[in-house]
């Protein structure tokens, strides 16, 4: 007899859980519609905060940060050959500091380019 | 007797730093602290008129300074409760009228009858504000889920760092709309302690009632059954060392159908 109920429960759930499932889908085509075009606006908020506080910090303007780099470049191009456009110059926030951090992609030594030269 | 002296203050304007002072020392008076106000906000005052005290002022902090008055008859007895008092700016001076050493005398001389002195700053990081936060030990940083309130709080936070005077510094995260940080439209509470790495005293759900209270004089801590009045009793709570969790606004609460679905499937006994 127990064992009948519980048959009997699991299919009501079964029953209900497809009912809701049918209901909600119905209900939710609004709200999905609503949310391909938008988008999370605090996301933008988020990260435009974190990287205008990062400068702020380091007191280093977007225009003094192109200034740096590009002297960066000029100090690491007299030693090796680099692509110039791929270095990546940013600052990174750990939890009470600030790290400057460069990715530079070498292409070569400077050494074996003047061999190749000669 | 040693009293503790906090700063309000927030960098960007209208964020709530009178509203918050008003409420915040309303609340502490209503647990059963001695509470003094100052008002630092000289040439703009209006601490007063939150406090509903515009009409009963007759010695302000400039007149203490020039000598016009002793401490004692410029502190302004709130209407209702006699443990709460307001030393309001002046309207007509300007902020030159007071200088660093002359506010942590105030401060100094406060903090002696009073257990807490609120120290209501004006907006911005100049004179003004160097003159509220002199005689200060502790801070709260006011400020807003929106992008430039954040950004003042975190330059507020630079400079309060730099002073060797304040020895602790909280933030209260004011005008909150869980419905807006639930539908990822607002900064939540997680994402503003995260970006300026500061402990959170409180946080404070938009309230139109805080309108009406400001348009009566009387704070919304005296109302009751208001969200916003809530919250400023419970950070009042906190300052006096209780242990009052701040709600959850990130979750929504359970949709219509989530509910009936709740409903349907708690085990059913046959």
């Amino acid at each position: 007899m127990k064992l009948l109920d519980r048959k009997i429960t699991d299919k009501i759930n079964d029953m209900i859980n497809d009912l809701v499932a049918t209901c909600s889908r119905v209900l939710s085509t609004e709200a999905k519609v609503d949310e391909a075009v938008s988008y999370d606006s605090k996301d933008d908020a988020k990260n435009r905060l974190k990287l205008v506080l990062m400068h702020d910090r380091s007191q280093l303007s977007p225009g003094q940060m192109e200034q740096m780099r590009e002297e960066m470049l000029d100090v690491i191009s007299r030693y090796v050959e680099i692509d110039r456009d791929a270095l990546d110059l940013c600052l990174e926030a750990e939890t009470n500091t600030i790290a400057l951090v460069a990715n530079i992609p070498v292409l070569r030594n400077k050494q074996e380019q003047k061999q190749e030269q000669a | 007797m040693n009293g503790r002296v906090i700063v309000i203050t927030s960098g960007k304007g209208g964020v709530g730093k009178t509203t918050s002072t008003a409420n915040i020392g309303t609340a502490l008076a209503k647990n059963g602290a001695r509470v003094a106000m100052i008002d630092t906000d000289i040439g703009l005052r209006n601490l007063d008129l939150l406090m509903g005290l515009e009409n009963r002022i007759v010695y302000t902090l400039v007149d203490y300074i020039e000598e016009k008055c002793k401490l004692q008859q410029a502190l302004v007895k709130d209407k209702k409760i006699p443990t709460l008092s307001l030393l309001a700016a002046a309207q007509t001076s300007d902020k030159t009228a007071v200088t660093v050493d002359q506010m942590k005398d105030i401060c100094d001389k406060l903090k002696e009858d009073f257990d807490f002195v609120l120290v209501d700053s004006p907006a911005g990081i100049e004179g003004g504000f160097q003159n509220a936060i002199a005689g200060a030990s502790e801070a709260i940083i006011i400020t807003t889920p929106e992008m430039a309130a954040v950004r003042d709080a975190d330059r507020i936070i630079g400079l309060l760092e730099a002073n060797e005077n304040i020895l602790n510094y909280k933030l209260i995260l004011n005008r909150v709309r869980p419905k807006m940080i639930q539908s990822n439209d607002m900064l939540s509470v997680d994402d503003v302690t995260d970006i300026l790495s500061v402990k959170m005293l409180g946080v404070i759900p938009e309230d139109e009632n805080i309108i009406v209270s400001t348009n009566k004089g009387d704070p919304i801590v005296n109302m009751e059954n208001s969200r916003a009045g809530l919250a400023y009793n419970n950070i009042a709570r906190r300052l006096l060392g209780e242990e009052v969790a701040i709600p959850d606004f990130e979750t929504p609460p359970p949709s219509f159908v989530e509910r009936i679905k709740n409903i349907f499937l708690t085990p059913v006994k046959i």
